[in-house]
């Protein structure tokens, strides 16, 4: 049961993965900059390049994924409308985290 | 679907996603660009004064990796508090002008008065400060004094400025080349394409024009100075 719909979950999850970077942005400069923590700012730099890096590529692979594996597995009329709810609100973000991060390194 | 296809459009429609955020963010793309020659030649400091925390962390992300890469030497000081930092601020900014024949002054605050803490250095050491850029609102009346001070040229903003914006495009366009008064124009015209994009997703609350006579900036005394020049 869950191999067969399991696909259906993932691109949910997908966007629900998004969560993840929008508190990683929420919290870490709180945690930086807020009086009583302690993250030294030297390392802030190389730490949050490392945590968006990670939430861009994920996010990027996870609806990608999801959207392969909907167009495999199900006819266009459960893919289609499944892609355009789930995946494409997630690829528009983790587009959006890995454009801030390559502006961010000085690559482009 | 076949496989093949299915992997074509979901490699595919990232690709395109990632278009879409650089049309929309509004500049043009830097790839494997060069650092201007002269790098050991020059220094920058960048300050930002104290704001909230996703400010701060934001102007951090953006300018310090930048100015790591473009200057032989540069450094970036957070405050905590408004005055917070002076004195390792002016002892970066004496260590530098000793050291470095071409120092630039990013002053990324609210309407400030750093040019005190400049003024107490001596003259011979102030003559090598190249290009201050100030974000600070009411802060481009200080170009003169900041000329007077050593400056070769200085970019401020008129009023109530919204300068994010326009230092987005300043900083890559400068690191990248332009001449002080060419990444000006770009700075300028990006920023008000992106209040008229603000305007018209506000539906009109955002007034474009008015927040734009607020923060189109001006340059001023040498306005043709590039990266890599040396005095």
């Amino acid at each position: 049961m869950i191999r067969h719909y399991g696909p259906l979950l993932l691109a949910p999850a997908a966007l629900l993965f998004q969560i993840v970077p929008g508190l990683f942005i929420y919290l870490v400069p709180a945690c930086v900059y807020e009086e009583g923590h302690g993250l030294v700012e030297a390392r802030v730099w190389n730490s949050s390049m490392t945590g968006l890096v990670f939430f861009a590529v994920s996010g990027l692979v996870l609806a990608s994924a999801a959207a392969y594996l909907l167009l495999t597995r199900f006819r266009g009329s459960i893919a289609g409308p499944m892609i355009l709810l789930f995946c494409m609100p997630a690829w528009l973000l983790s587009s959006f985290y890995l454009h801030a991060v390559l502006v961010f390194l000085a690559w482009v | 679907m076949s496989p093949g296809r299915a992997l074509a459009v979901s490699a595919l429609l990232p690709c395109l996603f990632y278009v879409a955020v650089v049309a929309a963010a509004g500049d043009r793309l830097f790839p494997c660009s060069r650092v201007a020659p002269g790098r050991e030649d020059r220094a920058a400091l960048a300050i930002r004064d104290d704001v909230i925390p996703f400010y701060k962390w934001g102007t951090l992300l953006f300018t310090k990796r930048y100015l790591q890469k473009h200057y032989g030497a540069s450094w970036y000081f957070t405050q905590a508090a408004r005055g917070d930092g002076k004195e390792e601020f002016r002892s970066a900014l004496k260590h530098a002008l000793e050291t470095y024949p071409v120092v630039d002054l990013f002053l990324l605050a609210h309407t400030n008065k750093y040019i005190r803490w400049v003024e107490p250095l001596p003259e011979a050491l102030r003559r090598r400060i190249r290009f201050v850029y100030n974000t600070g609102c009411h802060n481009k009346p200080q170009a003169e004094d900041w000329l007077a001070l050593g400056a070769d040229a200085y970019i401020g903003h008129p009023g109530e400025s919204q300068s994010p914006y326009f230092y987005f495009f300043l900083l890559r366009h400068w690191l990248h080349g332009a001449t002080l008064a060419e990444a000006l124009e770009v700075g300028n015209r990006g920023m008000e394409t992106k209040f008229r994009q603000l305007e018209w997703v506000s539906c009109g609350r955002f007034k474009a024009d008015a927040v734009l006579r607020g923060s189109l900036a001006s340059c001023f005394g040498n306005t043709e100075l590039r990266l890599g020049d040396l005095p």
